[in-house]
């Protein structure tokens, strides 16, 4: 808590007032002869407790009635930013969260978080006495001085966009700024985020380095989180997970996603292409999430173009679009690299599924890899030694660009590594007993569940040789020792794969073609991504387009598709807005990243937990009007004066047994006046 | 010579007003009081009849003659009164807080009642007691007698513990019986010892009258602030929070008033609280008028 008049807490020294006065009294004493002193010392013994106990809480109706009354008239602030013991500030560093989960719809006047945010800060700074304020937003990542403070909510640094967040990232940023800066005095950093958990990445290592950063700094800055977890309304959101283009057809696979899960409901779909609205279904959504597949038939003659999918108004209506875009369907080619150990003829089927006309592969020796060859390829599948350098940068090119590569152990042995990694010795497993995998990656990889939720079947998988993968990789299948059966290495926009065992009854039953299958075709059609003139990617600064800011061109986003929508004079870059966009002939659909749709809050323990041994302080349900908070405090006080000293009245009149003694007394008196 | 707490004037109000017995008095002189002795004086009191050991010459002959039995004829018998003024001196008597002192009001009482007293012929006498002292003067009729009672009341200081229970048990057996007894106090003592004094007066047939002296201070109990109390008797002191305690005093106080209240009654002993900021003129006025026979005998 402050207060608007802090120098009037220097008179809280009156609240003293009563008790000198008591001791003053205690200490003042007049000396009286007195002959009745039977009575005096009999009165005396029985005041002893409740009444001595009866003057102490007179004592304290009275000091406590004029505290109150001071801090009444100091006018305190509480359920802002400001906390009991706050004190004048210089500079505040403002971490802003600008995460499209911060556009959901809370306080009664229906802003959205981050504008609640930012007028909660403007007003609170305000009655500071507007102190330095800079800030650090999370979609551009910049550092920058706002002077004055009412520009806060004009900027377009503060507006909506449809980015994520690094909350430790821009944290560390803030920590910085405070330890380079030449700023005196108070320091404090104050973060306004939905702690929603994606962006907090609880599990960053980066806390390590914020905490000891905020531990060497002279001045420790008060670290304080304006928490707006509390939502106004439900939310569904919508995304798109795959879409794939098929003669005349484009394939949607979109996922919807909403927070009410309780009860069954129907929800209203808007399809639009190229413009025009093509077509409203509604589905059933039983669960927190769905995903569905829908096919769009495209006019004929359409090789490019674009669309979006919308829902109905809700809590948040930033994530009730998705754009795409499409264009010509591509063949997806795998080259097939063998030292002819094995037979190939199961690696080609899985890579060029039979009937799937658009799928191609071929065969080469390891010597026969070009740099050209790989030009048109989408997936290379390497079963030979790990090749020489000159090779080896053949491959890494072709996986920076965004191809993708699979390695399969060689039967015989190779010094060299490829991206740090290389083959260990070969294992085979007792008599009678298989390899077994034991634990995989279920969301991430090419080993990943279908995109209906169903799971590739890893652990069927029955291996009786395997080789050792020795390398800094990341592991996305064990085997049941804890050694890595699947491991991925991500270089450039591509990814390079390594798998323990081969497709040869000799190895394993991975040729049958339930792991082996899904996990190619997988591999084939990320690989195949880096084709053709339609691009998805994510809004934000961390993407390829970041570069070419000046030169997007927006065809359409939120505010042109929803009347409702983004009414604030302020307005993003493009760069941070989902839509579609068109860049130098290129047409790319923007959406907000995918861990925006994770809507799990960071708790307390876990703040706790990453903020250990920082000044820091959580404001929770921050997104209450907090002006009106302020008032009520205010008032609060003045009753909480008023109530003291109704007590202290009752307390000190408590005539009732008082009259009742001077009445027996006078009447005692008055017959004994008589004979 | 003149004493402040005689007031001349006062004493010629109230000289009016007769001082009379209660109950038949046994004096050494003859007066205007009533005797428990049937003596040979004019007014006839009743027959009876003869019985052996009777002085003869009481007998009524024409009765005799009328009946035929022998009547002895008594009269009633008068005698003096024999006031006996018994002051407490001990030191809560000097207590004064915004009104006179309890023994100055307590000398005027005594001085007033002892003038009146002997102004009517009777006989008046004086007790001083405290803890240690007990200053005595048998009754006597004279006016120099009076003016030693004066004298010892003017020079009588308040000091120590009380000796009151003591002194009116030590008037109890040396003054016979059937006297006139006043005691003034402030009764700051032991109400069963006191009880069992009153007890024995009221055996030797005495006529007992309580004044009670209390400063309205000391049943009040106004103050406001803390005091540092000093007992007048053993100095010994207590500082007390006046609002604290105050109604627990006023409740003792009220309890010790109707105790000797009480205490009075069960001996047949007149009683009067009397508050120091009261006119002694009007507590003596209605202490005779009060003795006067109902009848209205004068």
């Amino acid at each position: 808590m402050s207060f608007l008049n802090q120098s009037i807490l220097w008179a809280l020294f009156a609240a003293a007032i009563p008790i000198i006065v008591h001791l003053l009294n205690r200490r003042r004493h007049r000396t009286v002869k007195w002959a009745a002193m039977s009575f005096l010392l009999k009165a005396t013994r029985e005041s002893r407790g409740k009444k001595k106990l009866k003057h102490i809480l007179i004592l304290a109706a009275r000091t406590l009635a004029i505290a109150t009354l001071i801090f009444a008239v100091a006018q305190p602030l509480i359920g802002g930013l400001l906390g009991w013991g706050g004190t004048k500030l210089d500079t505040v560093v403002l971490v802003l969260d600008r995460s499209l989960s911060m556009e959901m719809e809370t306080g009664t006047e229906g802003l959205s978080k981050r504008a609640q945010a930012i007028k909660q800060v403007q007003q609170t700074l305000n009655e500071m006495g507007n102190p330095n304020l800079i800030l650090v937003d999370s979609a551009t990542g910049s550092v920058s001085e706002v002077n004055p403070v009412s520009l806060l909510s004009q900027i377009s640094i503060t507006a909506a966009t449809d980015t994520r967040s690094n909350i430790p990232n821009l944290i560390d940023k803030a920590a910085s700024y405070i330890q380079s800066s030449s700023t005196s005095g108070q320091t404090e950093i104050w973060v306004a985020s939905d702690l929603q958990a994606s962006d907090w990445q609880a599990n960053s290592s980066r806390w390590e380095t914020i905490r000891t950063r905020l531990d060497n700094l002279t001045l420790r800055p008060k670290l304080r989180i304006l928490a707006l977890t509390e939502s106004q309304s439900d939310n569904t959101s919508i995304s798109i997970k795959d879409i794939k283009r098929r003669d005349n057809l484009v394939i949607l696979d979109f996922e919807i996603t909403r927070t009410d899960d309780s009860t069954e409901s129907l929800i209203n779909v808007s399809f639009n292409l190229n413009g025009k609205n093509t077509l409203n279904k509604e589905y059933t959504v039983s669960g927190q999430s769905i995903i569905l597949q829908e096919a769009i038939t495209l006019p004929q003659d359409i090789i490019n173009g674009h669309g979006y999918l919308t829902l109905s108004p809700d809590g948040n209506n930033r994530d009730n679009t998705a754009f795409f875009a499409y264009g010509e369907a591509t063949p997806a080619h795998a080259i097939i690299v063998s030292d002819n150990s094995v037979d190939t003829a199961y690696l080609k089927k899985a890579a060029a599924l039979p009937g799937f006309k658009h799928q191609s592969a071929e065969v080469i020796q390891p010597h026969q890899i070009t740099n050209s060859l790989l030009t048109k390829a989408s997936l290379l599948v390497w079963q030979a030694p790990i090749p020489d350098e000159t090779k080896s940068e053949i491959i890494t090119n072709f996986i920076e660009q965004g191809g993708s590569a699979v390695f399969y152990p060689s039967q015989t042995d190779s010094a060299n590594q490829l991206l740090g990694v290389n083959w260990g010795e070969i294992q085979e497993a007792p008599s009678g007993q298989y390899f077994i995998i034991s634990d995989w990656n279920l969301n991430d990889g090419p080993q990943r569940n279908y995109s209906n939720g169903e799971s590739v079947p890893m652990d069927s998988l029955r291996t009786i040789k395997r080789r050792a993968i020795r390398g800094d990789i990341t592991p996305l299948a064990d085997w049941d020792d804890s050694s890595t059966m699947l491991g991925r290495i991500i270089h450039g926009k591509g990814s390079a794969i390594f798998l323990g065992t081969l497709p040869d009854l000799r190895w394993s039953d991975l040729e049958i073609g339930t792991i082996s299958v899904p996990i190619t075709q997988n591999l084939l059609n990320t690989g195949n991504k880096r084709f053709g003139s339609a691009f998805f990617l994510e809004t934000g600064r961390h993407t390829s387009i970041a570069d070419k800011e000046a030169d997007i061109e927006v065809v359409s986003d939120n505010s042109s598709v929803n009347a409702k929508f983004d009414n604030s004079s302020s307005k993003s870059s493009p760069l941070y807005l989902a839509g579609v966009k068109r860049i130098n002939e290129r047409v790319i659909a923007t959406n907000r990243p995918q861990q925006e749709d994770n809507w799990g809050k960071l708790d307390k323990p876990e703040l706790d937990s990453i903020l250990a041994g920082t000044n820091y302080q959580l404001f929770e349900n921050a997104g209450d009007d907090e002006s009106s908070i302020t008032q009520q405090i205010w008032q609060i006080f003045l009753i909480a004066t008023l109530v003291f000293l109704i007590i202290e009245a009752i307390l000190c009149l408590n005539k009732k047994s008082t009259r009742a003694k001077k009445r027996d007394l006078a009447a005692e008196t008055a017959s004994a006046s008589a004979f | 010579m003149d004493y402040s707490f005689i007031d001349h004037q006062v004493i010629a109000r109230l000289g009016a007003i007769p001082i009379e017995a209660r109950q038949p008095m046994l004096g050494n002189a003859s007066g205007r009081h009533r005797s428990p002795l049937r003596g040979s004086s004019v007014e006839f009191a009743e027959y009876r009849k003869y019985v052996q050991g009777d002085d003869t010459r009481r007998l009524d002959w024409k009765a005799y003659a009328r009946s035929d039995r022998y009547y002895i004829k008594e009269f009633e018998a008068d005698t003096n009164l024999r006031a006996y003024m018994m002051l407490d001196t001990s030191g809560s008597m000097e207590f004064s807080f915004e009104s006179e002192p309890k023994i100055e009001f307590a000398r005027k009482l005594a001085s007033t009642i002892a003038y009146l007293t002997v102004d009517q012929g009777d006989a008046a006498g004086l007790s001083l007691v405290n803890e240690k002292t007990h200053l005595e003067m048998p009754p006597r009729r004279k006016a120099s007698h009076l003016q030693n009672m004066f004298k010892n009341l003017n020079e009588v200081q308040p000091k120590g513990e009380t000796g009151l229970v003591q002194g009116m048990h030590d008037i109890a057996e040396k003054i016979g019986s059937r006297a006139m007894i006043v005691v003034i106090s402030d009764f700051f003592c032991d109400l069963e010892e006191l009880k069992e004094a009153l007890q024995h007066l009221h055996h030797k047939k005495h006529d007992v009258t309580l004044f009670h002296l209390m400063d309205p201070q000391e049943i009040d109990f106004e103050f406001q602030r803390p005091h540092r109390f000093v007992d007048m008797e053993d100095n010994t002191s207590v500082v007390a929070e006046p609002s604290l305690i105050a109604d627990d005093y006023r409740e003792a106080v009220t309890q010790f008033l109707s105790d000797i209240k009480s205490t009075a009654f069960d001996s047949a002993a007149a009683y009067r609280l009397i508050k120091t900021d009261e006119n002694y003129e009007d507590v003596l006025s209605e202490f005779l008028l009060d003795r006067l026979p109902k009848g209205g005998k004068q």
